[in-house]
């Protein structure tokens, strides 16, 4: 299959679906079948395409094009390969269960299709280009189409969340651009290659320009991400965010700026320092994201401070690898660990946004202290089969560690990988943290004594189609995985190790780690029932999303990645 | 240039004080839409280092300015309008649920609902 012909269609096709979706609003016929033809020409026909595509990969062919056929000093690059084909990958992966969920929920139906298949494209496009411009205008478009999404809603908390957010990430674009303008002034160019050129010949003055540019670029773009000191915004905004948008953007669109961003971090000189910055704010961002998990009695809220620690991981990985370089064997492994975590912790996220918050909507309540026996509430609410509490018990296994799941390899190949590195321990300590809050989480499915108000009844097809997709990847990735990590790093091969490494690691081989890990965690529980661990635990600061914080958070990793880089 | 340069950083200071600083949310977009301007004055500015003609390639024209400024601002000026819209009809849903465009009232009348 000719691979020039078809790597632009995940970008095409979702605009194509949405602009279908408009007209038959414009022309009031927004049916179902206006409806289903989108989702099959919108996240259908990609993932065909990038099936089509897989052979292509695997024989690490790539293709590196200037859309519109102009000079390659004036046109915009986009670059396809194995990392373009993951990303995008891994966005179908979570978006079209999340698309079938989102059935279920009738209001704002039409403008929620609309812009959600405008994000499908922007996330394919960020994974594709390799120009500082069209990075800006990708991200600029996620964001809106994100910022949308999150107001949504029909509670106010989330409006106010959205503008917090959209505020507090567009100032952070214009820095962006003035990073854009630093680089574009001392190199002549705005596309990867051509930069990285220039750059390294830089000396002076002109380099010390560049590197800050440099630091104003990757700052801006982490801050999507949600790394520690720059997360302030999302936990607002993924826990007022409608269901199926919260597990959207904590699945995946916090992983996407951050992969997308090593392209251009590849090119440029001392990357490396840029590396072992990332690697700490990662294990940064795994504890404080789950130490305030710890103290959150809300369950969405939980959800989305566990986000944070668990992106802590991504980026922990990802740091190490661009530290140690890519050509090397560990960072190659690093790299491939880094990227298989994110769907490790995307479909689990996914999953247990989806089914805790069909839960606390039956229940009628988020509040940890109030919510009990959420499969009752279910049953009476219409759920013959108990599928919602079953795939939560499958997310949980997950992103808890233990076997025979996805993240049960995931996290422990990743830990293994990071040995050595100050991180790991953080990251150790994590995930023991990790199971005690989510067993906190869990009360809301134990079984109480108070009976069962009459509840409204709903419809659970789409709900659990959606539900049992997500689960079944958990579970086949758990058998698979092994294969799928080999897949991985061949399809990372391009990004510069030579060879296909194989870590060679067994997890079930550290089954005698998990059972320690799962005792401190059961223990830690226990512990953290007593008054004593509560008023400890009610001493951690809650973390507050006001402007004067948020641009705190943000002055700070300029300053670290800024002194570490011009020094 | 140097006095450009001055009077552009003011702007942008200016609008990045409205956002940090005043509480007031319809101030905060306006700060928004001064820091955008600010960045698109910067980079039309660097554009014009080397010429000062349009650049459409015509008789007589032989010091154009640099056209990639120019055609990039076309792009952030469009993304800014549209940031703009979106902050606004945020803020007006806001004033619709509390009746303040005070970020900290706003702030806390929502908590008080919850």
């Amino acid at each position: 299959m000719n691979i020039e012909s078809l790597f632009l269609a995940p970008i095409y096709l979702p605009l194509l679906a949405s602009a279908l979706l408009v007209t038959a609003k414009a022309f009031g016929q927004a049916s179902k079948v206006a409806e289903s033809l989108a989702f099959l020409i919108g996240l259908m026909l990609p993932a065909v395409c990038l099936a089509l595509l897989t052979p292509a990969v695997i024989a690490h062919q790539s293709v590196e094009t200037v859309i519109g056929a102009w000079e390659t000093n004036l046109g915009i690059h986009y670059h396809f390969d194995g990392l373009s084909w993951l990303l995008i990958a891994l966005h179908l992966a979570v978006s079209i269960p999340v698309f079938l969920y989102s059935k279920s929920n009738p209001s704002n139906r039409e403008t929620f299709s609309i812009i959600f298949f405008i994000q499908c494209a922007s996330v394919a496009a960020t994974s594709l280009t390799a120009d500082l411009f069209n990075l800006f205008v990708c991200l600029e478009v996620m964001g809106v189409t994100s910022y949308v999404l999150i107001a949504s809603n029909d509670e106010d908390g989330s409006v106010l969340a959205s503008f917090t957010y959209l505020l507090f990430s567009a100032t952070a674009m214009v820095f962006f651009l003035i990073g854009a303008f630093g680089l574009y002034r001392v190199t002549g160019s705005l596309s990867y290659a051509l930069i990285a050129e220039v750059k390294n010949s830089l000396s002076g003055n002109d380099l010390i320009v560049a590197q800050l540019s440099l630091v104003l670029i990757v700052v801006s773009t982490l801050l999507r991400c949600a790394v520690v000191p720059l997360s302030g915004w999302l936990v607002g905004a993924h826990s007022k965010a409608p269901h199926a948008v919260s597990a959207l953007l904590s699945g995946v669109l916090i992983k996407i700026p951050l992969f997308a961003l090593i392209r251009l971090l590849l090119l440029v000189t001392s990357s490396e320092r840029i590396g072992s910055i990332l690697a700490w704010a990662g294990g940064i961002s795994a504890v404080a994201g789950i130490l305030l998990a710890l103290r959150e009695v809300q369950a969405k809220r939980l959800l989305a401070y566990s986000s944070v620690s668990q992106i802590g991981y991504v980026v922990a990985a990802y740091g190490l690898a661009i530290e140690a370089g890519l050509e090397s064997e560990r960072g190659a492994l690093l790299i491939a660990s880094s990227l298989f975590y994110a769907f490790c912790h995307a479909i689990a996220k996914a999953l247990l946004f989806l089914s805790v918050g069909t839960a606390t909507d039956a229940l009628g309540t988020k509040d940890l202290r109030k919510g009990r026996s959420a499969a009752a509430y279910l049953k009476a609410s219409g759920e013959r089969v108990p599928i919602i509490t079953i795939s939560y018990g499958i997310a949980l296994f997950s992103i808890s560690a233990l076997p025979p799941t996805l993240g049960f390899w995931g996290k422990n190949m990743l830990t293994y990988l990071a040995k050595g590195h100050g991180s790991a321990y953080l990251l150790t300590i994590t995930a023991i943290l990790t199971i005690t809050a989510y067993l906190k989480l869990s009360v809301l499915f134990l079984p109480s004594k108070r009976p069962v108000p009459a509840v409204k009844t709903q419809s659970f097809g789409a709900i659990h189609v959606s539900l049992l997709l997500l689960s079944l990847m958990i579970l086949l990735g758990g058998v698979f995985a092994l294969p799928i990590q080999h897949f991985i790093t061949t399809l990372l091969l391009p990004l510069g190790s030579n060879e296909v490494y194989s870590s060679g690691y067994n997890a079930y081989h550290e089954l005698a780690k998990t059972f320690v890990t799962l005792t401190f965690a059961l223990f830690l529980t226990v512990l953290g029932c007593s008054t004593y661990a509560r008023n400890l635990l009610a001493k951690i600061p809650a973390s507050s999303a006001g402007f004067s914080n948020l641009f705190f958070g943000y002055a700070l990793a300029l300053t670290v990645l800024a002194f570490q880089l011009v020094r | 240039m140097i006095i450009e340069r001055i009077l552009i950083a003011l702007l942008f200071l200016s609008g990045f004080t409205a956002i940090v600083g005043m509480r007031n949310i319809i101030r905060k977009v306006f700060g928004l839409n001064l820091l955008n301007a600010a960045v698109v004055l910067l980079f039309i500015l660097e554009g014009s280092r080397i010429g000062n003609q349009a650049p459409i390639l015509d008789e007589g024209i032989t010091t154009m300015v640099d056209p990639i400024p120019q055609a990039l601002m076309l792009t952030a000026i469009v993304i800014g309008v549209c940031v703009t819209a979106l902050s606004l009809a945020l803020a007006v849903r806001l004033y619709r649920a509390t009746g303040s465009l005070d970020i900290q009232v706003i702030t806390e009348r929502l908590q008080r609902e919850h």
